[in-house]
């Protein structure tokens, strides 16, 4: 027994001198929030032409990159090295004296058929190593499209996650008095540019939503006097009727394949949720109770749709599957919620919460099963999420009055990124609400 | 009186009590048929010559008819016109670049670099740039993934010119800064709690910054001390750049091994490979993004900043591991 109790001390001392020996962990559990320093530098150009297209080309990737709040281009005054010095590889030491951990060069050139030809490398300034090199052709008024693309490259290259630069945002643009107020489509390319009316304002516009694999909106138009939901296509100009259904059809979503809508059917003043199949026409009806249900938002893999209802008493949100069975509450919250918005990620749901007691409005996240909510925006009035097609990006609306008593007043899209930072406007030629983030373009 | 009142004898000698019966009898009857008179006129009267009661109709509300017919029933509602939609371009053709030029002028001589107090260094990542003095060791000059031999070669400590900076342990260290942020994931009622008065220190979460080292047995004198490796962590921080919005961030760790020469100026450092670099392009990220962080000079890197780390127990930290974490970041 002696024995015994002799060799296991050994075997302790064995085991605790081979752990004194064990490699040295030291963990690293914080970092620094801050944007990444990326240095852009314009892309070279033999001719002035082409310089110029160069020129541009950088600095819309830059914009792009400064706007999505997780990279800091560096002021291009800084750069050492020239746009045709770039042509070969860098001198990273460099861009690293600059605080650049990543470099983007390229070139522009007008090719003998007029098209242009755009090629940008991404480098790992402190790894010096190339990380990405494409080359594009294309029609040189496409220029602005391929800078997105790039944008994207980038973006997806560092980030692990797609991009959603090369995106458009359609929403009703507002105009005139209060009582008189003229609402029209409109159209923009994610960053403002190549702004669009799609509607002459002649009808009441609401609530648009791009369809996730297509070019297809569909909305809410009073057009007559007759609230419709419409289904209109971007590229071919065409559109339609959803269907003249008893009482009133609103909130209309496409499911995640495009293939069908759910939307809102109301009737002797209830709500239930249905949904359209596009191609047969037929309409499917999803509740059934006599409390409101409406707002449908289907799970990026089509089982499962998340609604608000007051079934409970006061408005919250409930998940069902998508035939309509197993519904379940989410929120608990104090407050209502309102305008849920399944992430393309699949892992968030989007909302507006209106909290209680201090009539603030919020834009928030919480997991599908209703925990880890978080409250990304507030103000007066904040409402209608919208995710970018990568789920890490919300835009809203947000309506500042004019006077205490909350009248008058302007309303603006604005974007947060999905950790609470970085929440800035995206600025329109006019009053906005009720933006739709377009999948990235084909 | 009792019996009179119980029992009614003849009709013409009723007692009071038996008249003021047949008068409440009679008074009920009136007000019944009053009342039923005035019911047939109210209701009755009003309908009679109407065709039918409304109420007698079905509301056809019936939903699931809805389901079930061929909802568009084509009656070309109005449709409002839509004004000229904004025609895409084609999309442009992608192509993938070949991989770099291989820089074929001559490389300009090295900028001025970061004044590097010493260059001991052992292995200049660079290609082409002779390395001026190539003190140490051999290595193929190409960065290239060859298999780093697990323990470095040992550094010699004979040159080393600066005397590591060793009896300083009591450096005016600042006072171990609270976190900023426990999650770096905003909310915004969270932020409205962290602005109320708090009345206790937050000191709960210093607590669990630093992790117990591993190595615990053995000869106290040449463990790394707890604010040694803080100040490691202090060190990396500010050029680690976690995508901490990305999917599934928090499980994005990734374990970079170091090898660091004695003045402290690292080695080498390369994240541990694993299947999930090829798969995953989050965790591939994560493992650029940790890499760099140790690489980086303006922390630590080849030749950066030396690592904050006492030379006499260079045993300990000759060969070491990085676990990069976000979850603290994320509050998890």
């Amino acid at each position: 027994m002696r024995r015994l109790l002799a060799f296991a001390a050994f075997a302790l001392m064995i085991a605790l001198a081979s752990a004194a020996r064990a490699q040295l962990r030291i963990d690293i559990t914080q970092g620094n929030v801050e944007p990444m320093p990326i240095a852009l530098t314009p892309f070279y150009g033999k001719n002035e032409a082409a310089a110029t297209a160069g020129r541009e080309l950088a600095q819309v990737i830059s914009a792009d990159l400064e706007r999505s709040g997780l990279f800091k281009p560096i002021d291009p005054r800084a750069f050492i090295q020239t746009p045709e010095a770039l042509q070969t590889q860098p001198r990273f030491a460099d861009w690293r004296a600059i605080a650049a951990q990543a470099l983007v060069t390229g070139a522009a050139e007008v090719q003998t058929d007029g098209r242009l030809k755009i090629e940008f490398r991404l480098w790992d300034a402190i790894h010096e190593n190339q990380m990405v090199g494409l080359a594009y052709f294309t029609v040189p008024q496409n220029w602005r499209r391929v800078a997105h693309i790039i944008s994207d490259q980038i973006y997806k290259r560092i980030t692990g996650e797609d991009g959603y630069f090369d995106t458009r945002i359609v929403y009703v643009s507002e105009a005139g008095p209060q009582n008189r107020r003229i609402k029209r489509l409109a159209i923009m390319d994610q960053d403002g540019a190549n702004h669009r009316f799609l509607t002459d304002g002649s009808a009441l516009v609401l609530t648009p939503r791009f369809s996730p694999t297509t070019q297809d909106i569909t909305y809410l138009s009073y057009f007559n006097g007759q609230p419709r939901v419409y289904i209109f296509n971007i590229d071919t100009g065409q559109q339609e009727v959803l269907g003249d259904f008893p009482g009133m059809t609103f909130a209309p979503r496409f499911s995640p394949d495009g293939n069908s809508v759910i939307m809102s059917l109301s009737t002797d003043g209830n709500s239930e949720i249905y949904s359209m199949d596009l191609r047969t026409r037929l309409v499917k009806r999803l509740t059934n109770h006599p409390a409101i249900d409406t707002s449908p938002s289907m799970s990026p893999d089509g089982r499962q749709v998340v609604f608000n209802s007051d079934r409970g008493g006061a408005q919250q949100l409930y998940i069902m599957d998508a035939d309509g069975r197993n519904v379940r509450r989410i929120s608990f919250g104090d407050g209502r919620y309102a305008t849920p918005v399944w992430s393309p990620r699949g892992d968030l749901i989007a909302f507006t919460k209106f909290g209680k007691g201090n009539s603030t409005f919020y834009i928030g996240v919480m997991k599908t099963d209703g925990s880890g909510e978080r409250l990304l925006a507030s103000s007066f009035l904040d409402e209608g999420p919208t995710w970018a097609p990568n789920g890490r990006v919300l835009m809203f609306f947000r309506q500042t009055p004019a006077n205490a008593s909350g009248q008058g007043g302007s309303s603006r899209l604005h974007s947060v990124d999905l950790t609470g930072y970085n929440l800035r406007e995206v600025v329109t030629p006019t009053d906005a609400s009720d933006p739709a983030w377009s999948p990235l373009i084909p | 009186m009792s019996d009179r009142r119980a029992i009614p004898t003849r009709p013409g000698e009723e007692s009071d009590w038996s008249d003021r019966t047949e008068m409440r009898v009679g008074f009920a009857v009136s007000v019944a048929l009053h009342g039923a008179i005035l019911a047939a006129l109210v209701v009755g009267i009003p309908y009679s010559s109407s065709p039918r009661s409304i109420l007698d109709q079905v509301v056809p509300v019936d939903f699931v008819t809805i389901a079930e017919k061929p909802a568009a029933p084509k009656v070309e509602p109005p449709k409002p016109k839509p004004l000229e939609p904004p025609k895409l371009p084609d999309p442009p053709k992608e192509t993938k670049i070949e991989p770099p030029p291989p820089a074929p002028p001559p490389p300009p001589p090295p900028p001025p670099q970061e004044a590097k107090p010493e260059p001991p260094k052992v292995e200049p990542p660079k290609p082409e740039p002779p390395p001026p003095p190539p003190p140490k060791v051999v290595e193929a000059p190409k960065p290239e993934v060859k298999p780093p031999p697990p323990p470095p070669p040992p550094p010699k400590k004979v040159e080393a010119p600066k005397p590591p900076p060793k009896p300083e342990p009591k450096k005016p260290e600042p006072p171990k800064k609270q976190d900023d942020f426990a999650s770096v994931l905003k909310t915004i009622e969270q932020l409205k709690r962290d602005r109320a008065p708090q009345l206790t220190p937050p000191q709960p979460k210093q607590a669990q910054v630093q992790p117990p080292p591993p190595q615990t047995a053995m000869n106290f004198a040449q463990q790394l001390t707890g604010t040694e490796l803080d100040g490691v962590r202090e060190q990396i921080k500010p050029c680690w750049n976690p995508n901490f919005g990305g999917r599934n961030a928090q499980d994005m760790v990734v374990e970079v091994e170091v090898w660091a020469n004695p003045d402290g100026t690292i080695q080498r450092a390369q994240a541990r490979r694993n299947m999930r670099m090829a798969s995953d392009p989050f965790y591939l990220s994560a493992t650029e993004a940790a890499e760099r962080a140790v690489l980086n000079p303006r922390c630590a890197g080849i030749n950066g900043q030396p690592l904050r780390l006492p030379r006499e127990k260079y045993e300990q930290w000759r060969f070491f591991v990085l676990v990069f974490d976000p979850k603290q970041m994320l509050g998890m």
